[in-house]
């Protein structure tokens, strides 16, 4: 790739890596797999950029690649382990982690709900709620009907009615 | 005719009708269609202000010196390639590369070797102290302790146990269900599918079930299909539960 791509990859991930790093925490990873695993999204946007067809959405693609990204990772099970990580730097990486924990204390009453709905459910209302997407561009993603993008989602929203009204405030 | 409205209310807020809807389910005369729409109104609302959260200042400094690295290795790599096809002395240096690339590797391999043994120590200091809070009183510290099973690779009989034993027992449904979902990560394993099966048997909490049901749906789990028709015969499960079991079913049935 030329100077000038690299560059353009840079402007690319100044303006989609915020959007990316939601995804992967709303799926209840740590910050640190989040960061990890969006870098390793641009990193195969970079190596794959000419597979990419201008008739598919942009942000269609990037949410594709992220996903695979992420199955990818589970499936190896791998954890990012530089081979230059100190004994101190991991005592780190665990203070980090309970920091985040602590925060995530503080859960709303909607992320309650939300962890209650099915993986592929929670995946439609975050493209559709949270990353402002069109049922047409969430349907690239996942590879299913506009239409059944649309009767997931209204089924998605009843249930999320029904467990927002049950939970008890602890 | 309340489950008619309903889907119009949703439709409404999901942009399908007009805004003039509005007046007609404010103004209702039935109280539940005007209490309905206030819940989805509020639903909506908290979905429509969820924070975007940044992350720290290392994942914009790592990728851009991923991008200065790639820089780096092409540009040069596109000159050198011309100035070797100039040289005659093109073959002899390559050996020479060669040589220093495949010393510098047996190094890097010998010393990556000792870092990964002690990084083994650190998780298993890692998981002792998992359990060890697992055991405390403060429900905040049970949830930590759930939580930092999701820094472990591998995990091993023990903290599988130890996650089950929680999921089973704690006394916080709060806890039981950060043990859920920490299982549900590692449900791949047959050992933990088999646990997941064995207390969706004797849940009683109708939340915990359905995390369940959805984990073992996720994996096509066709062993727990005799427990999902349990709980559908179930006269008294939840109408919400049997109707995630039905669903499941047809999750783990379909090819």
């Amino acid at each position: 790739m030329a100077e000038g791509q690299l560059d353009k990859m840079s402007v690319l991930f100044d303006k989609y890596h915020l959007n990316v790093f939601n995804f992967y925490l709303q799926r209840g990873h740590s910050r640190v797999l989040c960061e990890d695993l969006t870098q390793d999204v641009f990193e195969r946007i970079l190596r794959y950029r000419a597979s990419y067809k201008s008739s598919l959405p942009f942000r269609a693609w990037l949410f594709r690649i992220s996903r695979n990204v992420e199955a990818d990772i589970f499936k190896k099970k791998k954890i990012k382990i530089s081979e230059d990580t100190t004994v101190d730097e991991l005592e780190l990486l665990t203070e980090n982690v309970l920091t985040e924990i602590e925060k995530k204390e503080e859960v709303t009453k909607l992320k309650q709900a939300l962890s209650y709905l099915s993986t592929e459910e929670q995946e439609l209302l975050h493209f559709s709620k949270f990353q402002n997407m069109k049922y047409a561009d969430i349907s690239k993603i996942l590879n299913i009907s506009e239409s059944s993008v649309k009767v997931k989602i209204h089924r998605a929203i009843k249930k999320l009615r029904v467990n927002y009204q049950k939970i008890e405030v602890l | 005719m309340i489950d008619k409205v309903e889907q119009d209310i949703i439709s409404f807020f999901e942009g399908d009708l007009p805004k003039e809807q509005e007046d007609v389910f404010r103004q209702n005369p039935s109280e539940e269609v005007r209490l309905l729409f206030q819940q989805y109104e509020a639903l909506y609302a908290d979905l429509g202000n969820q924070e975007i959260v940044s992350p720290s200042e290392n994942l914009k400094k790592n990728f851009h010196q991923f991008l200065e690295n790639e820089k780096q290795r092409v540009i040069p790599s596109q000159e050198s390639r011309i100035r070797r096809l100039k040289s005659n002395n093109f073959l002899y240096t390559a050996a020479a590369i060669g040589l220093l690339v495949i010393g510098m590797c047996v190094g890097l391999i010998i010393a990556k070797n000792a870092s990964i043994q002690g990084m083994n120590n650190e998780l298993a200091e890692l998981r002792a102290g998992m359990n060890e809070l697992l055991r405390d009183k403060s429900t905040s510290v049970r949830i930590k302790a759930v939580s930092m099973s999701y820094e472990i690779e591998q995990p091993d009989e023990e903290i599988i146990k130890a996650l089950t034993n929680t999921m089973n027992n704690d006394d916080s449904q709060n806890v039981r269900l950060a043990a859920v979902n920490a299982l549900g990560k590692f449900a791949q394993e047959e050992s933990v599918k088999q646990e997941l099966i064995s207390s969706l048997e004797s849940q009683k909490n109708s939340f915990i079930q359905i995390k369940i049901i959805h984990i073992l749906s996720n994996i096509k789990a066709r062993e727990a299909l005799p427990i999902f028709d349990k709980i559908i015969k179930q006269e008294d499960a939840l109408q919400f539960v049997k109707d995630e079991a039905i669903e499941g079913k047809s999750i783990i049935s379909s090819i």
